[in-house]
C-alpha cells in the first residue's frame, strides 16, 4: 500500500513537471522586435486604426452539413473552400483557382463556378438580402501593386462568370487582397497554386 | 600582321564594354577615418551604438575608408600624440564623447581631428531627449563630416523611410524608420494598411491604403498629430503610387468599376482625371518630366511592361524593350530603374532583378543579381536607389549607390516588407 502511494505520488509529480516545462516560448523574433520599436515619442504617436475587418464567419457549434455540401467537398478535395453561415446553415463555396499571372477561368473552373452559382441561387431564393463578396488573391511572385490589380481582375472574371449563371450583379462586391492573404507559406509550386484564387463569402 | 590586328580588335572591344558598363564612375582617393570613444565618455554602451552606425554611414557614403584605431584618449579635450604609430594609416579621427546622459537629456560632443594637419578642424555638440533616436544623430554627424570635406551630399541619410510590413494574413503595420532600420516606430497598426507614400518633401504627412472601411480607402495622416482624413474610396482597390512635386496631385490606381486604371487626383479641386482605359491591368503610375507625363506598368502587350503617356494626350509609348515581365519602375531625369522577372521558370531562385536604363541611349545596366528585388525608388538627388529584397524567407531594405557600384542590405527582423518610400 505504502509503495503504491509512493509510486502514484512520483507519477503525479513527473506529470506536473512535464506540463510546467511544456509552456510555449515567446516568439524570439517578436521579442527582439519589441526592442527596436521606439517608445512613445513626444512628436510621433502610435495610433490604432479603426477596428479590423468585421466580416468574420461565425462557425455554428453544431454544423448542419447538407448533401450538396458533402458533394462539393468530395468532388473538389484539393481546392480551397470557404464556408459562411446563413440562417444557421453552413454554406460552402469552392474557391476559383488560376494559373500564374492569369485571370481567365479554365474549363474546370467554369464547372466549379456553375456549382457555386447553383448554391448561391439556392441561398438567395430564401434570403433576398444576402450579398456575395469575392476576394481576389495572388501568390507571392510579382510586385504587390500589380498583384492587387491581378487579384481584382480575377474577381472581375469570377463576377462575370457568376452573372452569366444568373446571379444578379447588384449582389456581388469585389475586393483584392493581392498577396496579403496566403493560405499557405511553403515555398512550393503546390502552395503558390493554392494562393492564386478567388474566395467567396456570403454576407448577410 | 593579322594576329596584331586581331589582338587590337579584342582590346578595343574590351575597353568599349567597360566604357558602356561604367555609366558613371569617379576616380578619387578617399580618406581613412577612424571613430574613437575617449575613456571619460559617459554611457559607453550608447556611444558604441552611435559609433557602429557612424562607421556604417561612412561606408555607405562611399566617401571614406573606415579604419580601426588603437589609441587611448582620456577626453575629447586631450591632444593627440601624432607621432604614435597608431595613426600611420589614418587621415581623420572622429572623437565621440557623451558628456551627459540622463532620462531626458543626452549631450554628445564630436571633434574631428585632421591627422595630416595635426589639428582639430571641427567641433560640434548635439543633444537629444531620448536615446532611441540615436540613429538619426549618427546620420547627422556623418552628413556634417561629409559636408566638411565637400564630398557629394548624403543628406538623404537623415530622411525617414516609411514602409508597410505584413505581420499576419490580412494584417500589416506601417512603420517609420531610418534607412538602416535601426530606428523603427509603428505609426499605423491593426488591420490591413498598406502602400504608404510621403505626401510632401518635408515628410510631415503620408498617404496609405486601408481595408478597414466598407471599401478600400486612401487615407492621409499627419505624422506628428496622427490626425487622419479619408481622401478617396474605391471598389476593388485604391493605391497612391506617386505625388507631384508641389504635393497637389496624386497618381492613383483605382477600380471604381472593378477595373484597375490610373487616375490623376487633384487634392485641391477633388477632381479625378482618368489616364488609362485599357481593359487589362494598368498600375504603378509615376510622374516624370515635370509632372507632365506618367510612366506606368501595363499588361497590354500580354506581359507586364513599362509604358509612358503624356497626361493630356492620347497615345502610349513603350519604354522598356528588354525582358518579358517588367512590373515596377522609378525615374530620375532620363534614367529609369525597373524590376524585371528573369527566369523562364517563374519558380526559380533568380527571379526579379533591377535594371537601370537611360531614355536617351541604349545603355542598360543590371543592378542586382539574385533574390526577388522589387519596389525600386530613386533618392531625391538621383544618386541612390532604395528597394525591397526578399530572399530565403527574409526581407531586406536595399540601398544601391549608383556612382560607387556598391549596394547594402539591412535586415527586417520581423514581418515581410510590403512597400516602401523615402
Amino acid at each position: 500500500m505504502t509503495f503504491n502511494k509512493k509510486l502514484l505520488s512520483s507519477v503525479l509529480l513527473v506529470g506536473l513537471f512535464m506540463v510546467g516545462c511544456g509552456s510555449k516560448q515567446e516568439d524570439v523574433a517578436t521579442y527582439k522586435n519589441k526592442d527596436k520599436v521606439a517608445k512613445v515619442d513626444k512628436k510621433v504617436d502610435t495610433i490604432k486604426t479603426k477596428k479590423a475587418d468585421t466580416n468574420k464567419v461565425v462557425e455554428p457549434k453544431k454544423s448542419t452539413v447538407s448533401k450538396a455540401e458533402v458533394s462539393v467537398i468530395d468532388k473538389f478535395p484539393n481546392l480551397n473552400k470557404v464556408s459562411s453561415v446563413v440562417d444557421g446553415k453552413k454554406v460552402t463555396l469552392v474557391s476559383i483557382h488560376f494559373g500564374f499571372d492569369k485571370y481567365k477561368l479554365s474549363d474546370k473552373m467554369l464547372e466549379v463556378n456553375s456549382i457555386n452559382a447553383k448554391t448561391i441561387n439556392e441561398v438567395t431564393s430564401t434570403n433576398s438580402n444576402v450579398k456575395i463578396k469575392l476576394e481576389g488573391n495572388c501568390d507571392e511572385w510579382g510586385t504587390d501593386e500589380y498583384n492587387y490589380a491581378l487579384g481584382l481582375k480575377r474577381t472581375k472574371s469570377v463576377k462575370k462568370a457568376l452573372i452569366n449563371e444568373g446571379i444578379s450583379a447588384d449582389r456581388i462586391v469585389v475586393v483584392s487582397y493581392g498577396e496579403s492573404n496566403p493560405i499557405c507559406k511553403e515555398q512550393t509550386k503546390a502552395c503558390w497554386k493554392k494562393n492564386r484564387r478567388v474566395d467567396h463569402k456570403i454576407l448577410p | 600582321m593579322k594576329q596584331i590586328l586581331i589582338v587590337l580588335f579584342v582590346v578595343i572591344n574590351l575597353m568599349a564594354v567597360d566604357a558602356e558598363l561604367d555609366i558613371i564612375r569617379k576616380n578619387t582617393i578617399i580618406p581613412n577615418i577612424a571613430v574613437n570613444i575617449p575613456e571619460h565618455c559617459v554611457n559607453k554602451k550608447l556611444a558604441k551604438k552611435i559609433k557602429f552606425l557612424l562607421e556604417k554611414d561612412f561606408l555607405v557614403s562611399g566617401h571614406f575608408n573606415v579604419e580601426k584605431l588603437d589609441y587611448k584618449l582620456d577626453s575629447i579635450e586631450e591632444k593627440f600624440n601624432y607621432s604614435n604609430k597608431a595613426f600611420n594609416h589614418i587621415d581623420l579621427v572622429l572623437n565621440l564623447e557623451i558628456e551627459k546622459s540622463s532620462a531626458n537629456a543626452i549631450v554628445v560632443s564630436v571633434s574631428l581631428v585632421d591627422i595630416n594637419k595635426q589639428e582639430e578642424v571641427l567641433r560640434k555638440n548635439y543633444s537629444m531627449s531620448t536615446s532611441n533616436r540615436y540613429p538619426f544623430l549618427s546620420h547627422k554627424i556623418a552628413i556634417v563630416i561629409n559636408d566638411y570635406l565637400k564630398a557629394p551630399t548624403i543628406k538623404w541619410m537623415d530622411r525617414f523611410v516609411i514602409f508597410a510590413r505584413y505581420t499576419k494574413p490580412k494584417q500589416s503595420e506601417i512603420v517609420v524608420a531610418d534607412y538602416t532600420l535601426t530606428y523603427q516606430k509603428v505609426v499605423v497598426s491593426g488591420g490591413l494598411n498598406i502602400f504608404p507614400k510621403w505626401a510632401n518633401k518635408e515628410q510631415t504627412s503620408f498617404y496609405y491604403t486601408t481595408y478597414d472601411k466598407t471599401y478600400p480607402s486612401l487615407i492621409k495622416q499627419n505624422l506628428y498629430t496622427s490626425a487622419t482624413k479619408t481622401i478617396l474610396s474605391s471598389n476593388g482597390m485604391v493605391v497612391c503610387s506617386d505625388v507631384s512635386k508641389d504635393g497637389k496631385k496624386l497618381v492613383v490606381t483605382m477600380a471604381p468599376h472593378d477595373q484597375p486604371d490610373i487616375y490623376i487626383y487633384n487634392t485641391k479641386t477633388k477632381l479625378k482625371t482618368k489616364i488609362t482605359s485599357y481593359k487589362g491591368i494598368d498600375v504603378g503610375g509615376n510622374f516624370v518630366e515635370n509632372d507632365t507625363k506618367v510612366i506606368f506598368v501595363s499588361d497590354r502587350l500580354g506581359n507586364p511592361n513599362i509604358f509612358a503617356k503624356k497626361i493630356n494626350e492620347n497615345g502610349v509609348e513603350r519604354l522598356v524593350y528588354h525582358g518579358k515581365n517588367n512590373s515596377q519602375a522609378t525615374t530620375y531625369d532620363d534614367y529609369i530603374v525597373y524590376s524585371s522577372r528573369e527566369t523562364l521558370n517563374e519558380f526559380g531562385n533568380n527571379t526579379f532583378n533591377l535594371y537601370l536604363i537611360s531614355t536617351t541611349s541604349d545603355e542598360i545596366r543590371r543592378l542586382t543579381t539574385q533574390g526577388s528585388n522589387q519596389f525600386p525608388k530613386f533618392s531625391a538627388d538621383g544618386e541612390s536607389i532604395l528597394y525591397i529584397k526578399n530572399e530565403n524567407n527574409k526581407s531586406y531594405l536595399g540601398i544601391i549607390r549608383l556612382n560607387y557600384n556598391k549596394s547594402f542590405l539591412f535586415t527586417l527582423r520581423s514581418g515581410k516588407l510590403q512597400s516602401i518610400d523615402w
